[in-house]
């Protein structure tokens, strides 16, 4: 038995190994269309090349809100399967149930009944009349102030952006038969519908042969091409036009060796030409198949319940193994945003989708640091938690598509990227941090008995440590904003919204640490003063970017809002639970009063 | 991270200070306030109560901005001695709650906040090695609330809007409007009078020596938006009468505010009555509004054969030198419309200076001369124009001698509290 309490933690490693490396590297179907391959090829989308498999998991995640469908027989299926059949126009793609409508205004307007799930098929709701209403509904709501738009107008936009994106993915590909055109008539309406999708947003899928970075939409390639032929002065017929125009009719027809054949052939035709962003593809392909950040979130899951088991019995092998388990995870976590910074060649944070998963992966950071030097599974504890719910955040904050997405102008600056909002993001974590310490302060104080002298100081000392630490980075990530904002536009200083977030995160940490210092709050009272540290730190995340678009007028339901206010409640009510008189707290009950060191009036 | 140490630094002399300060209170309880003054204005439970007090005021100047522009919470909140505080920010509108308290504004708060930290070193602190990072940090902070002075009651800003191949030698003030009266006729340069804008929200009588008559405010809009009056359904009064009022009417709009992610400003307008000097006799209600300005649509009024152009606009500012827009460039990201970079090619003019040369404007790279720091703010949408945001502040160096100084103090504090404590962990 003991020797396997010694074993216990490396094989909790090994198979957090295993399972990473099964994700990582899924069995393949041989005698099936390649798709996984077709994913991996190249092409530019919002201002960055990327793999297919991305443009698919991003389009699906906007129209469907995630990034697998459920086929006729209720089998889960890839993102980039649904996608192929919409640029191949198979007829399957219109009845695939995928878009989420979920207002019941919209429902009755497309004459829809509701069902669980609330995803439909295209041809369910795209006959002439519904079409024409979404676009008048859509046309009113968008002349509307942002602010002032009402839940029907907000979701009408939505689902009229769903379907625009939908046929801007099915146009981009569209193999149009020009020897169909027989009359002048014809040719005006093909040129008429052609000039309105230049001006939209379009995936460039076919690359540029002449070595600029000029990519262009296939169908305008295949134009460009035809014309060429006819006028007879084509340099040569685009290899890549080719390439896809064979691939996407060998899908159609079901052609499964010569689907195979092709997209084989055109990879190593990309790889050959754009040897750089193939690579890069390829990665990224990889990257998102692998989820990185889910199977983190699932092991962050494992290590909790481990360290809460561990908190009944047989403690040391348990922490042990949970210990060494998140620095697993920690390692598969690092990597992936490495990942992610070497596709982006950004900083880790870009986005606030980025800033959660920074947020996540730097309080693990911290926490481990914490449980190398105090061993006793409160910074297990810590990781666990703030690595899960940051991920969990960031999940939910990749609805808006591709969380790679370009920087505005004003943004496109390493270095700025590099230094202000790393750190503002890491002051952000170690105020979360203490705030966290300072629940496990109150929950194990005032409910179990495991709050010890010994842990009561402990505590005390690492969340007075944190608070430090938050007060250093808060203050020069905010200063390090401010000299940004002089040297981009002249004010150092413009009271604006989120300059006063971190402001504001900066002045609490100040206040803990002169409250305490005035002896006017020690451990309990450092302890209920960070979480309110975690009431600041979400507003300031979150709270102020909801302000945008008009936090009066918004409906306090939408869900964001709602979340937030969910958290920010839940903390006063650990505060308020904090509070109470440590007669009450059941760590003290048994000699009536706190530690010696617990001031009576904190 | 530093309690080992803490608990010999920092707390045992929070309880040596905590009880030095309840025993020289009790001790003082008799005498009066004055002689207590010293040490209330240098206690850390006022440092506490202001940091608390600070933190509500920024959240409620934050708050005020979904309704209000930038600029006047500014002025209502942070760069004031009493804040008013309306109640209706921390309610959703619909619950119609109005009104406002007072409450301790920005100049007040930094005030305080400077006396409660000198009066804590002179009154408290010793200068030792161990306190020497507390001290840099002190005197960091110090600093920074001076340079926020400093830059509320000194720095200027406004915009310079130039168009390709053309020169511009004033800035424009985008906070604050003007009505000009425009006298073009003498040959070598124009003769204008312009009526600030804090004139014109008084909604009074306008008189000036060079004018044949006076300006009469009959209502002036921060914010606006005009439509010809044949688009217009349904009845509407029009209080105009002559000018481009008699074809236009307009419509008073709630103040952009700094929320907005869309960043516009206000344009606005104001109904004048013209009154003939002596005879008091109308010459005719006038619309003027900064649209006209923005489409360049002029509009004149003949007194005695004499025209005078009337044009409302951001206040403006002359300058010694002028800027020539040779270029401007601006790119976006394959297949999208997001700006990648814009950048203004530009030729800068001052004989007095005998400076002519050309200069390079663009993100995050601003120019800097006579004192002066040009940005690459915006531009017109169909890139005609690049808009300079153009600032002095004789203040700007502060907040960087500050920062460094603060960050110094920080990591020297810290850093030997954390040295110590691993130190013991050690051992």
């Amino acid at each position: 038995m003991k020797r396997f309490n010694q074993i216990f933690p490396w094989l909790v490693l090994f198979l957090g190994a295993v399972y990473l490396v099964g994700k990582g590297f899924p069995p393949g179907n041989p005698g099936e269309m390649n798709i996984r391959e077709f994913g991996k090829l190249s092409i530019v989308y919002q201002g960055r090349v990327k793999p297919y498999d991305t443009l698919a998991r991003n389009s699906l995640k906007i129209i469907s809100d995630r990034q697998t469908y459920e086929d006729e027989s209720g089998n889960e299926r890839p993102a980039i399967e649904w996608l192929l059949d919409v640029i191949a126009f198979k007829p399957e793609a219109r009845e695939h149930k995928v878009f989420r409508i979920e207002n019941k205004q919209v429902l009755d307007l497309l004459g829809l009944q509701a069902r669980s799930g609330f995803r439909y098929a295209l041809s369910e709701f795209d006959n002439q009349n519904n079409l024409q209403e979404i676009s008048k509904q859509a046309r009113l709501a968008s002349e509307k102030d942002a602010g002032n738009r009402s839940v029907f107008d907000r979701k009408i936009l939505e689902l009229n952006r769903q379907i625009q994106l939908y046929h801007r993915l099915a146009s981009s590909h569209e193999i149009f038969d020009f020897h169909q055109i027989q009359n002048r008539q014809q040719l005006t309406q093909l040129m008429q519908r052609y000039q309105r999708l230049r001006e939209m947003t379009l995936p460039f899928a076919v690359p540029p042969s002449d070595g600029s970075d000029k990519w262009q939409p296939l169908m305008f390639a295949r134009l460009r091409d035809t014309v060429n032929a006819a006028l007879s002065e084509a340099p040569k017929p685009d290899r890549a036009v080719r390439y896809l125009t064979a691939i996407l009719n060998a899908y159609r027809a079901e052609n499964v060796e010569q689907f195979n054949q092709k997209v084989a052939e055109y990879h190593d035709w990309q790889a050959r030409n754009l040897p750089k962003q193939v690579a890069k593809s390829n990665f990224e392909a990889f990257f998102h198949a692998f989820a990185p950040f889910y199977n983190c979130s699932a092991l962050y899951l494992i290590v909790f319940l481990m360290v809460c088991f561990g908190w009944l019995g047989w403690t040391k092998p348990l922490n042990r193994g949970a210990f060494w388990l998140t620095a697993l995870t920690l390692v598969v976590h690092t990597g992936a945003l490495i990942a992610r910074m070497w596709l982006q060649g950004r900083p880790p944070v870009t986005n606030l989708y980025s800033s959660a998963v920074f947020i996540g992966w730097g309080a693990v950071l911290f926490a481990l640091v914490l449980e190398w030097i105090y061993r006793n599974s409160i910074g297990t504890t810590l990781a666990s938690v703030i690595g899960f719910l940051g991920l969990l955040v960031a999940q939910n904050l990749s609805g808006d598509g591709d969380t790679m997405e370009m920087m505005q102008a004003v943004l496109d600056t390493n270095f700025w990227l590099a230094t202000h909002v790393t750190t503002v993001t890491l002051g952000y974590t170690a105020t979360f941090m203490a705030g966290f310490l300072g629940i496990l302060f109150v929950l194990r104080g005032v409910f179990t008995k495991s709050l010890t002298k010994e842990t009561y100081r402990v505590l005390g000392r690492m969340i007075y440590g944190i608070v430090c630490f938050a007060l250093l980075l808060s203050f020069t990530g905010t200063v390090l904003g401010g000299i940004w904002a002089d040297q981009s536009w002249g004010r150092f200083w413009g009271w604006d919204p989120k300059e006063n977030g971190a402001l504001i995160i900066v002045l609490w940490n100040a206040l803990i640490l002169h409250a305490r210092w005035a002896g006017v709050a020690r451990e309990r009272g450092m302890a209920v003063l960070s979480i309110f540290g975690n009431v600041i730190t979400a507003w300031s995340w979150f709270g102020v970017n909801m302000l945008g678009v008009g936090l009066h007028s918004y409906g306090f339901m939408d869900s964001a809002v709602f979340w937030l206010l969910l958290f920010v409640f839940s903390q006063l009510v650990l505060i308020g639970i904090g509070s109470l008189p440590f007669s009450v707290w059941r760590s003290f009950n048994g000699h009536g009063s706190a530690p010696k060191t617990a001031p009576g009036k904190a | 991270m530093a309690n080992s140490s803490a608990s010999t630094t920092p707390e045992r002399e929070a309880q040596a200070q905590g009880e030095t300060g309840t025993k020289r209170q009790r001790r003082g309880r008799d005498k009066p306030l004055y002689q207590r003054l010293p040490s209330i204005l240098a206690s850390l439970k006022l440092t506490i109560v202001l940091f608390a007090l600070s933190i509500f005021l920024i959240f409620a100047g934050t708050l005020a901005q979904v309704d209000q522009g930038i600029w006047s919470v500014m002025s209502q909140y942070f760069r004031t001695g009493i804040a008013w505080v309306e109640l209706g920010i921390f309610f959703p509108d619909s619950l119609g709650i109005s009104g406002t308290f007072p409450y301790p504004g920005g100049y007040l708060l930094g005030g305080v906040i400077l006396v409660n930290l000198i009066s804590a070193h002179a009154v408290r602190f010793k200068t030792n090695r161990k306190r020497f990072g507390v001290l840099l940090i002190h005197a960091g902070l110090i600093v920074m609330v001076i340079s926020e002075f400093v830059t509320g009651l000194f720095a200027t800003e406004g915009r310079m809007t130039i168009n390709e191949g053309e020169s511009a030698s004033y800035t424009e003030d985008i906070r604050s409007v003007e009505l000009a009266v425009i006298d073009r006729s003498p040959e070598d340069h124009n003769e204008v009078v312009v009526v600030p804008g804090k004139k014109l929200r008084r909604a009074g009588m306008i008189r000036h020596e060079y004018l044949p008559f006076d300006i009469q405010v009959r209502q002036f809009m921060k914010n606006s938006s005009i439509h010809r009056l044949s688009k217009l359904q349904g009845n509407h009064p029009n209080p105009a009468t002559a000018g481009n009022g008699k074809s236009f009417i307009a419509q008073e709009r709630r103040e952009v505010s700094g929320t907005n992610p869309n960043q516009q400003v206000n344009a606005a307008s104001a109904y004048v009555t013209l009154k003939e000097k002596g005879s008091g006799e109308s010459l005719g209600t006038y619309l003027t509004s900064q649209w006209f300005s923005f489409n360049d649509m002029s509009q004149t009024v003949t007194v005695n054969g004499k025209t005078y152009e009337l044009s409302l606009r951001f206040q403006r500012t002359y300058k010694d030198y002028t800027m020539h827009l040779i270029d401007f460039r601006h790119d976006k990201y394959l297949g999208t419309d997001k700006p990648k970079n814009f950048a203004s090619h530009l030729r800068l003019i001052d004989p007095d200076e005998n400076v002519n040369r050309k200069v390079k404007i663009y993100m995050n790279h601003p120019l800097r001369y006579e004192g002066q720091t040009f940005y690459q703010a915006s531009f017109k949408p169909d890139n005609s124009a690049t808009i300079l945001q153009v600032v002095r502040n004789p203040g700007w160096m502060m907040p960087y001698i500050s920062c460094a100084m603060v960050s110094g103090g920080l990591l020297y504090h810290f850093g030997s509290s954390l040295i110590q404590f691993l130190k013991r962990k050690k051992r």
